[in-house]
């Protein structure tokens, strides 16, 4: 995820991130723990945190590769411009129990700042 | 890399009753820390137990024993560790005080926390908010840091002589805690904090200056340099009465000597015990008799020293009172002096810049200018 998931991304760095993600899910469904107690059970809570941390990671691979322009903190090196036209919208990633992160796309509701390009 | 071996101390009620030693080899650079070799044997046995976050020495979550010592387990290097070891292994157990749970967690909630709930470990406010904010002298406010860098790890807790033979005593986190909140002048409920602390059997006096809890602090905290602190606050500040003899002899000493210019230790029983008159001074009368009746025998004490019909000369002695007692702040000396000789920053070797007119003259009361060590990290 720093290699291919931090702030500059592209297309090619973003599909290697994906599989080695998938490749982990995949790993992770055959981890084992030494301790079978209830109390302070920190390899459990080892699992816990990996399979949490391998759904959160999965989250941003999938919808940084959806969003094709670059965004805030989201930095396309083979988009780099933003395109409000096609992308002034929400994604979101949801888990719909097929094992596959479902995507959706959502409106987004302009208040009281309008949506404008920062420069430094 | 280099080769250690962990001794811990493994406690796990669910399976076994008793706890019990075991040794696990470790293949660590020596500047990695105990809690990185602890959780490497925690990879390859996932039963081990300690808590741990930060791993920096800023969250206080891993405190441990280490070679019998308490202190932060990512606070303490390996080379070092297994230098300061008898037989090489690097010994790690719970903290003590405190009810293990598992390994090497103990029961926080059950003692430290619980103590620290005991001091309303918060403001009391008796007037309505200033219009923008509360404003607090910057001396007071460096008066306060070293208090407020307690990370509440439970080390002071752990080694604790006074708790360990009276457990209900609040103890040095907890205290040093509570100065924290007598000291500010935002606090409205000063006086009733230090009331309370006096009162308590188990509270302010119930320290025996052991200086385990500054040995054991990894911020240098100091908790019985507090806990010092609170006394002469209560004692000097706000006339609060020790319900033991020490404020007593200790005033008793001073007018005992400006009256006699020499000390009359006769006399300095009765000042101890509240006077001549006083209830509380006749069975320790009665029970020192036999060693009063040997005295005069052997005539190490004189009976006109009892009923004292002689009256010493002032011979310039009052001028000493005159400046001390003449000054408009209170010196704090700084009396409690700990470190190790060996240590370059240790205080040991410069006791001298303790407590001078030049270091203390600028202090607010309250404060401890004349402090050496204040912001210095101690090296352990």
């Amino acid at each position: 995820m720093h290699a291919h998931g931090g702030m500059a991304r592209d297309a090619e760095g973003l599909r290697t991130a994906h599989e080695t993600v998938l490749r982990l899910k995949e790993e992770a469904g055959n981890v084992s723990i030494d301790d079978r107690g209830r109390l302070f059970n920190h390899d459990i809570l080892g699992v816990l945190e990996l399979e949490n941390t391998i759904d959160v990671a999965e989250a941003i691979v999938v919808s940084a590769k959806e969003r094709s322009e670059s965004r805030g903190g989201h930095f396309r090196t083979d988009f780099p411009e933003r395109d409000d036209g096609t992308w002034l919208r929400h994604i979101a990633v949801w888990s719909d129990g097929t094992g596959v992160p479902a995507i959706t796309h959502h409106p987004v509701t302009v208040t009281r700042w309008p949506v404008q390009a920062r420069s430094y | 890399m280099a080769q250690y071996t962990l001794r811990l101390r493994r406690f796990s009620p669910e399976t076994r009753p008793e706890p019990w030693w075991e040794e696990v080899p470790i293949d660590l650079d020596p500047h990695r820390s105990v809690l990185d070799a602890i959780l490497d044997a925690r990879d390859r046995d996932g039963t081990i137990g300690i808590r741990y976050s930060c791993r920096a020495a800023i969250c206080g979550s891993c405190g441990v024993r280490v070679n019998g010592r308490p202190g932060l387990a990512c606070h303490r290097q390996l080379g070092e560790a297994a230098q300061s070891s008898r037989d090489g292994v690097i010994t790690v157990e719970p903290m003590g005080n405190m009810p293990v749970l598992k390994d090497l967690i103990v029961d926080m909630d059950a003692v430290h926390w619980a103590k620290i709930g005991q001091v309303r470990p918060w403001l009391v406010v008796d007037r309505p908010a200033p219009e923008r904010e509360h404003l607090v002298p910057h001396e007071t406010m460096v008066d306060l840091t070293q208090s407020m860098a307690c990370i509440q790890c439970g080390a002071c807790v752990s080694d604790c002589l006074s708790m360990e033979v009276d457990p209900p005593f609040v103890g040095p986190a907890a205290l040093a805690k509570a100065y924290r909140f007598v000291a500010d002048p935002r606090d409205a409920a000063s006086r009733e904090r230090l009331e309370d602390l006096s009162d308590n059997p188990h509270g302010l006096y119930d320290c025996t200056h052991c200086f385990n809890c500054i040995d054991a602090c990894p911020k240098g905290v100091a908790p019985m340099d507090q806990i010092m602190r609170l006394r002469r606050t209560a004692g000097s500040d706000h006339g609060i009465e020790d319900p033991n003899n020490g404020q007593r002899h200790a005033r008793g000493l001073v007018d005992n000597v400006r009256r006699n210019r020499l000390l009359d230790e006769t006399e300095l029983l009765a000042a101890s015990y509240g006077g001549r008159l006083n209830p509380r001074l006749l069975p320790v009368v009665l029970s020192s008799l036999p060693a009063l009746v040997v005295a005069l025998a052997r005539g190490k004490v004189k009976v006109g020293d009892l009923v004292r019909l002689r009256r010493r000369r002032d011979g310039g002695l009052r001028r000493y009172f005159e400046i001390v007692e003449g000054r408009s702040e209170r010196i704090e000396l700084k009396l409690y002096v700990s470190g190790r000789e060996d240590d370059p920053g240790s205080p040991a070797k410069t006791p001298t810049a303790a407590g001078t007119s030049e270091d203390a003259a600028p202090s607010a009361p309250g404060s401890d200018a004349g402090r050496p060590r204040s912001g210095t990290p101690r090296r352990s």
